[in-house]
């Protein structure tokens, strides 16, 4: 199986070689558009006032109405009779291939433009800076950077703020707890369910979520900026032609004085859907760079000079990015970093074991739950008697396993610790093996049912005409027989939960999935990460699959009709 | 913390939920179909005699029932376009990774229902003197279907729960709708209440309807138990 | 020892048995027998409780069936029942099958139950299988360590559900000579069965059923006997069963 797997790679590998020589050969963007007579937005779903949906498919937003405005002047620099304009929906995750592959010309999003994501793709001109800064409520006496020692820290996953959060904690000499939301919303919710003690985001990302909270003024920013970044749109590499243009309309929005007019209709003034306001008045930052418009990365703004990289790296699968640090980005020489004094310099390789150690610790305590909750209720939902029990029972097994795991995560940690808000104090993985293990619980019982029925009625009564109790005979007949017809089944539930385990990131819990997410953000090498990821997913699968084999194997009834048909006696 | 549901009104369904249930139904719909008629044939293959044929099946099969669903769509969204050297939108890319994935599970349910079957069933097919296949067509295939609805409804209706999934590339589904919709309105606790309420009603008339089916075919005496 | 007394039982608005009253004495062989769905094992059935019933009083050594107040288990474990599939624990060696009962209700040490089971085992012929399991033996096998696990537990009555029904025909007799066997030593029995040869030699009784109710319950030679002494219907039954 793991050669095949490893086969599997290897060709896997090879076309991927062969064709991104292809990738370069793409038509140039304006070709396609002139060829197509269509322009694909990028866009947010909730991006703040830059890119949000307005429903049905529309999109609005400060740098959405910028590229709609450039998408015309385009049209008009190719004399085209019409354009029609089609929105891509873009996450974090996923915006930059997304760009490389063409599927979005332009990303008006709100994408950060550093030295490290212009190695992979282009930035127009910056129209937007953006400060990050830190959301907290407004009692909680947090007042800068140096007040988050022992706090528990939220950002959003597959953003620079992660990485800036990690280096300025270790620039402060602070210790803080770091949780991660799988989009801003989710992390603005986490400041409001005081799950996080503070959010650190762009001020844009921020004043938005304020403006639509409940109350907006439970919720404060402070402190000094941890970082001014030009917030960009984004543009395929390579592609001077196209740059040029959308820069030309940039321009043009700048000299006709567009811009404070845009600025004044997205932050000062009520925004769709809800009326809300931003609230955000126009920086010194923004301003300057309306006067003088340029692409420099956030490094420049910081003083930083970007890492030079070798131009080998760029191109083909590169396994070293395993061996890269989670901190500076750089190669070190410990890939494994177990202990003390390296661990301070985790490499990308420890963080990839971590996060598999988090998508075991999950599992297997969803499993123990599943297990002796799903075998228990599925049991009891059989036993003569106990009409009202029963009834509790079933409606409990229809309830967990008619409701989507991702939808019963979320109610198990935004919804119910309103309710019941001791539920608070559990740590997010506890509260998404939970969730799991009650969901696999439920379809663990219905297996569990359905094997004791089948079993031959002749058992049940065999067992009762020698005077065993009910209680005897399903612990010495019964469920003997039965445990052993549910192994099958066992054993792909068992695999489910390794599986669905990857929803524990949308909770923030550092696990595989959000690891490949995140790290594919950093290290911009999704084919390794990725490959590397479901390496691991398969393996440990086929680990819990062999495992079960064996029990089965190993539990097999002597017979020469083992199996099925023992357990059916001589029918 | 008050729940407050005074912002849904007609317009907001149509707006926001009605475009992703609509995708989510059609994505549940087309993954159904494609996935057990692929199914079927990985079915086939693996119980084939020939090893070209039943290795790759064993294979893939394996394979898909070992990676997360999740990885699979962002394994394909974003890595075949990197390799086809053209883009492929969100919603087709759904509709293939889900076919993929899911065949690899209605294939284990009819291989189970093909063996399940009494072998004297395909020997009587064959003592009448059919060929191999139309055995597996005329005889084999008609009883394990039959025996397998209850099971395969009830593996659409995890995949109806998994089309939630989704999110992670971006394509516009039921939840997704909820999720915009929780968001642009400050109302996401609401949100995620709907949802569950929704999609529990879904699973749940799907779920009645497989009771139906099983006690039709238990009067017609074929169902398994 | 057991007295049946006007018992009637229902499958929802279908009758399966109607007022059906006998008794049967200690040492006693009693053959069931009747067409199919006659009611013949709902009727033993409900002597252990296995079949519930919703009228009339069943006895079993002054122990009243169809009281809800009666320690069914301990009825049960003084009761001995063969099913017509065996019913032995798969999941169990032939031993284990023989001792479970007796350790978990009657609480035997592991020896003596072992010791008891090891020795009816020997009784039916199969002690050199004490380590297999059920689906090692034959059919003929399973159903004679069936009758020795219910004898392990001193049953005061064993009941038969159609004990050679599902075995091929050349193992018949070998459970048929452990029944009669059984019978020679005085042992109380109930037994459904179409056997007529073992109730023509071995019961002393016969009751024959029709439609949920006991058509006839007489003597072994009564009903074997002149046909005037027989009803139509058991006459009818007999010449069906005995024209091959």
């Amino acid at each position: 199986m793991l050669g095949h797997f490893l086969s599997f790679c290897l060709q896997l590998y090879l076309s991927l070689c062969a064709s991104r020589a292809q990738a370069a050969e793409q038509p140039h963007t304006l070709d396609k558009i002139k060829s197509t007579h269509t322009i694909s937005l990028g866009v947010r779903d909730s991006s703040g006032a830059l890119s949000f949906t307005t429903g049905n498919g529309n999109y609005d937003g400060y740098h959405v109405e910028i590229c709609r405005l450039i998408a015309a002047d385009i049209q008009k620099q190719l004399g085209l009779r019409s354009l029609k304009i089609k929105y891509v929906p873009l996450t974090s995750q996923n915006r930059i291939p997304l760009i490389q592959n063409g599927t979005a010309d332009l990303d008006c999003g709100s994408t950060t433009n550093s030295a490290a994501r212009q190695r992979d793709v282009a930035f127009a001109n910056t129209l937007f800076v953006e400060e990050v800064r830190i959301a907290v409520k407004a009692n909680s006496g947090i007042q800068s950077i140096s007040d988050l020692n022992g706090k528990k820290v939220v950002s959003t996953t597959g953003t620079t703020a992660v990485q800036l959060l990690r280096q300025a904690g270790r620039g402060h000499g602070l210790q803080f707890e770091a949780v991660f939301g799988k989009d801003h919303a989710d992390s603005f919710l986490l400041l409001e369910s005081g799950r996080a003690d503070a959010f650190v985001m762009d001020a844009s990302i921020l004043s938005g979520n304020i403006a639509n909270a409940k109350i907006p003024s439970d919720f404060r920013i402070v402190g000094d900026p941890l970082s001014i970044e030009p917030i960009g749109i984004m543009m395929r590499r390579d592609d001077p032609a196209f740059k040029s243009a959308v820069n030309a309309a940039i321009a043009g929005l700048i000299a006709a004085g567009r811009m404070p007019k845009l600025w004044d209709k997205w932050f000062l003034q009520p925004i769709p859907p809800s009326g809300r306001v931003i609230g955000l008045p126009l920086s010194e930052n923004t301003k300057a760079a309306w006067a003088n418009p340029n692409d420099k990365p956030a490094e420049d703004y910081r003083g930083v000079k970007p890492a030079a990289e070798s131009a080998e790296n760029s191109r083909g699968l590169d396994w070293q990015v395993f061996c890269k640090s989670t901190l500076t980005g750089k190669r070190v020489d410990h890939c494994f970093a177990f202990d003390q004094a390296r661990s301070k310099d985790p490499t990308y390789l420890t963080w990839l074991l971590n996060a598999w150690k988090w998508t075991l610790v999950v599992s297997s305590l969803a499993l123990v739950i599943a297990l002796s909750l799903g075998l228990t209720v599925g049991a009891l939902r059989t036993v003569p008697g106990i009409p009202v029990t029963k009834r509790v029972l079933a409606a409990g097994v229809e309830l967990f396993r008619n409701i989507p795991i991702l939808v019963q995560v979320f109610i198990w940690y935004y919804v119910l610790p309103i309710f019941l808000p001791f539920l608070k104090a559990f740590p997010s993985y506890i509260v998404v093996a939970v969730a799991l293990g009650l969901f696999t619980a439920a379809r663990l019982a219905e297996q569990m049912r359905a094997g004791i029925l089948a079993l031959p009625r002749g058992q049940i009564q065999a067992a009762k005409a020698l005077g065993l109790s009910t209680l005897q005979s399903y612990r010495y007949v019964i469920m003997p027989v039965a445990l052993r017809i549910i192994i099958p089944p066992l054993t792909s539930e068992s695999m489910n939960i390794v599986k669905n385990s990857a929803i524990a990131f949308v909770v923030s819990v550092p696990e595989l999935t959000m690891f490949a997410m995140q790290a594919q953000e950093e290290t911009a090498r999704g084919v390794e990460i990725y490959a590397a990821v479901t390496f691991v997913y398969a393996l440990t699968a086929l680990t819990i699959n062999r495992a079960l084999g064996w029990i089965e194997r190993h539990t097999q009834i002597p017979g020469p009709s083992s199996g099925n048909s023992a357990t059916q006696g001589a029918v | 913390m008050n729940l407050d549901f005074s912002f849904y009104n007609w317009a907001i369904v149509s707006d926001y939920l009605l475009k992703g249930f609509i995708f989510s139904l059609k994505l549940t719909g087309s993954t159904t179909v494609f996935g057990i008629l692929i199914g079927t044939l990985l079915a086939l293959a693996k119980l084939s005699k020939h090893a070209w044929l039943s290795r790759p099946a064993i294979l893939y099969i394996n394979l898909m029932r070992a990676i997360p669903l999740v990885m699979l769509i962002l394994w394909f969204y974003l890595l075949v376009p990197l390799m086809l050297g053209r883009p492929i939108g969100a919603e087709p890319s759904a509709y293939i990774t889900f076919t993929a994935f899911e065949a690899a599970f209605f294939a284990e349910i009819i291989r189970s229902g093909i063996q399940a079957l009494p072998p004297g069933q395909s020997m009587a097919g064959l003592a009448l003197g059919m060929s191999p296949l139309q055995t597996m067509r005329l005889i084999v295939l008609p009883q394990a279907l039959r025996h397998m609805i209850p099971v395969l409804l009830t593996q659409v209706i995890i995949l109806f729960q998994d089309t939630s999934l989704v999110y992670a590339i971006g394509a516009y589904d039921l939840l997704k709708g909820f999720e915009t919709l929780g968001k642009n309105f400050g109302r996401p606790v609401e949100a995620y209440l709907l949802a569950a309420a929704v999609y529990f009603l879904v699973c749940f008339l799907l779920a009645r309807c497989i009771l139906f089916v099983k006690l039709r075919l238990s009067v017609k005496g074929l169902a398994h138990d | 020892m057991i007295k049946i007394q006007n018992v009637s039982k229902w499958y929802g608005s279908f009758q399966v048995l109607r007022h059906c009253s006998t008794s049967v004495a200690k040492g006693d062989v009693v053959v069931v027998c009747g067409p199919s769905g006659s009611g013949k094992s709902t009727l033993i059935k409900t002597i252990n409780a296995l079949e519930p019933f919703q009228e009339g009083e069943i006895w079993v050594e002054g122990t009243a069936v169809h009281d809800p107040k009666t320690d069914l288990p301990r009825l049960r474990a003084r009761v001995g029942m063969v099913f017509q599939n065996f019913e032995l624990f798969p999941h169990l060696s032939v031993t284990e099958n023989l001792t479970l009962a007796q350790i978990k209700v009657l609480h035997r040490s592991k020896d003596d139950a072992v010791r008891k089971g090891l020795s009816y085992l020997e009784r039916v012929g199969l002690s050199a299988h004490k380590d297999k399991y059920p689906a090692q033996l034959s059919g003929g096998q399973q159903q004679r360590v069936a009758i020795a696990r219910a004898l392990c537990m001193d049953p005061v009555v064993m009941l038969f559900d159609e004990p050679t029904s599902a075995l091929d025909p050349e193992m018949v007799g070998e459970v048929l000579d452990v029944m009669t066997t059984l019978a020679a030593e005085g042992m109380t029995m109930l037994c459904v069965t179409h056997e007529m040869g073992f109730a023509r030699r071995v019961s002393n009784r016969v009751i024959f059923m029709d439609q949920g109710s006991i058509v006839e319950d007489c003597t072994k030679d009564d009903f074997f006997g002149a046909e005037q002494s027989r009803s139509p219907r058991a006459q009818d039954f007999l010449a069906k069963i005995l024209s091959h």
